[in-house]
């Protein structure tokens, strides 16, 4: 990952989503030393209606790639964005890819709202694209969310005011970020004063409203401008799919279709992403996780093998998740804090984490660093 | 943009909502598993090129979770507010979301109690959709 760039992040209607993927474009291209001329790769996750598509942004800035991809206009293909560039290089599709995530919420309303662009997806054949079913009321993402959420305390049979210590984290980390959306204080009183959404889930369990872009350049291995560490991709894996997978739960959960058969400690630590990098989870100095609802990143630390099947909430407890603990999660602020652009806010972290340029939220001598979803895909990264 | 609260029904979705319109639970089922799976498939999802055909279900089960809607998505549902999301798992295996009229009421359908399937006209001119009654 030899540049990466961003736009201002905030709530503004009147921005064109254009001009952020214009600043991202721009900032990556002067990060990695480059000319426009010299990106021949485009993907693009989130394009219209959210966002824009590879042929608007190739045609707009002038770029003229041979080799593009597009995902579709929601998340989860974070880590798969950048595991088809790694893949597109080393099978000589292109040399240098710029990877742009640019989207903008504010001026849309929320998901499952009747003048959102989206309301008409949760009448998808067999179920919306976050479990949504329209006819019987269950709109918005966050239902999904909240009941495997419900079940899963009820399994474990947790307190669920445990989870606070998920979104107090990663508003502490947002108040060292500049960039960050959400950067008042947060008390443990406004979280359990916060509005309920959907029971169990309040105002403070949803990601919040930003919109922005993010452009990462993935290239060969020793490319980066001298003089800098290169980052280099060593382990991925992507998204899953199928009866034993639900959106927002762990594998095995006992939702929708799955078993209730979760993943013992020793499956998750043999996820392929860690043997593909010759990592361990001990081996993570600071990892990026999905946080578009503060339950999701209990499910990533389970099946990834950071803790057993169910230990999630007690884990994360006395600060092991913030910066100076065993494992800095989302030391950006998150989707929860920094803003809801399904990850890419921490792969850019991410990559300044391994380059020492975090500024207050550095984590010390950090040489290994992980993206991990509930979705199943993952990254890890390596300082060069 | 209208809003719709319809479901979409064509071929392969018919003979559940047509059975709903009844208050009857028909399902897909695997013929060579004998199982029957959700959501509807032309070609079972448990084997190899196994034929499906639809069965008549026992519409009961177990209470997985309830949710409670407290923000309102949809301005036609908001006479119903508060109203639930359930999730039942049906004896006879499959697990189905359902509307939770009134989940605060005392013998409001919960997690953990046994519960039967009734399909219920939610809205004017809407379709019979499947709600959770206790069903102890």
């Amino acid at each position: 990952m030899i540049g990466v760039g961003a736009s201002s992040f905030e709530r503004n209607p009147e921005r064109s989503v254009l001009q952020m993927a214009g600043d991202a474009l721009v900032r990556a291209l002067a990060d990695a030393e480059l000319e426009k001329d010299a990106i021949d790769g485009l993907i693009v996750q989130i394009g219209s209606p959210r966002g824009a598509d590879y042929d608007t942004i190739a045609q707009t800035f002038g770029l003229n790639p041979r080799f593009c991809s597009q995902t579709w206009a929601h998340g989860r293909f974070t880590a798969t964005v950048i595991a088809q560039a790694a893949m597109a290089v080393t099978c000589g599709l292109a040399s240098r890819i710029a990877c742009i995530l640019a989207m903008k919420n504010s001026d849309i309303g929320r998901i499952g709202e009747a003048d959102n662009p989206f309301f008409h997806e949760q009448f998808r054949e067999n179920g919306g694209p976050h479990a949504e079913e329209g006819a019987i009321g269950m709109t918005s993402p966050v239902a999904g969310a909240a009941l495997a959420f419900d079940l899963y305390c009820r399994r474990y049979e947790k307190d669920r005011e445990l989870l606070a210590e998920i979104p107090l984290t990663f508003r502490r980390h947002a108040r060292l970020n500049p960039d960050a959306v959400a950067r008042h204080p947060l008390s443990l009183e406004d979280y359990r004063a916060a509005r309920s959404v959907v029971e169990p889930l309040r105002l403070l369990d949803c990601s919040l409203i930003g919109d922005g872009a993010v452009c990462v350049i993935v290239a060969a291995c020793g490319t980066s401008p001298a003089g800098r560490p290169s980052i280099a991709l060593t382990g991925m894996q992507g998204v899953q799919a199928g009866r034993e997978t639900f959106i927002f739960a762990p594998r095995g959960l006992g939702i929708a279709q799955q078993s209730s058969r979760r993943l013992t400690l020793a499956e998750a630590r043999a996820q392929p992403v860690y043997a593909m990098a010759g990592a361990r989870p001990e081996s993570i100095d600071v990892l990026g996780v999905y946080d578009s609802f503060s339950p999701l990143p209990l499910y990533a630390f389970e099946d990834f093998g950071f803790c057993e099947a169910g230990e999630g909430l007690d884990w994360i407890q006395n600060g092991r998740i913030g910066l100076g603990g065993e494992l800095p999660t989302n030391t950006n602020g998150g989707q929860l804090s920094h803003a809801q652009i399904n990850g890419w806010g921490q792969l850019r972290e991410l990559v300044l984490q391994l380059r020492g340029e975090a500024g207050d939220r550095q984590v010390a001598g950090a040489r290994t660093a992980m993206w991990v979803s509930c979705c199943g895909d993952a990254l890890i990264f390596e300082r060069g | 943009m209208t809003e719709t609260v319809f479901p979409v029904v064509n071929d392969l979705s018919r003979p559940f909502w047509s059975a709903g319109e009844r208050n009857e639970l028909l399902l897909p089922v695997c013929i060579s598993s004998g199982r029957a799976f959700w959501p509807p498939s032309p070609i079972s999802p448990f084997v190899n090129a196994g034929s499906v055909e639809w069965r008549r279900i026992a519409p009961e089960g177990v209470v997985k979770s309830v949710v409670i809607y407290r923000r309102i998505f949809q301005a036609s549902f908001e006479r119903l507010a508060p109203y639930g999301v359930g999730l039942i798992e049906l004896d006879a295996g499959p697990r189905l979301m359902a509307h939770v009229p009134k989940p605060q009421d005392p013998d409001a359908p919960r997690a953990g109690c046994r519960a039967m399937l009734r399909f219920t006209r939610l809205l004017l001119n809407g379709p019979a959709v499947p709600t959770l009654v206790r069903h102890e």
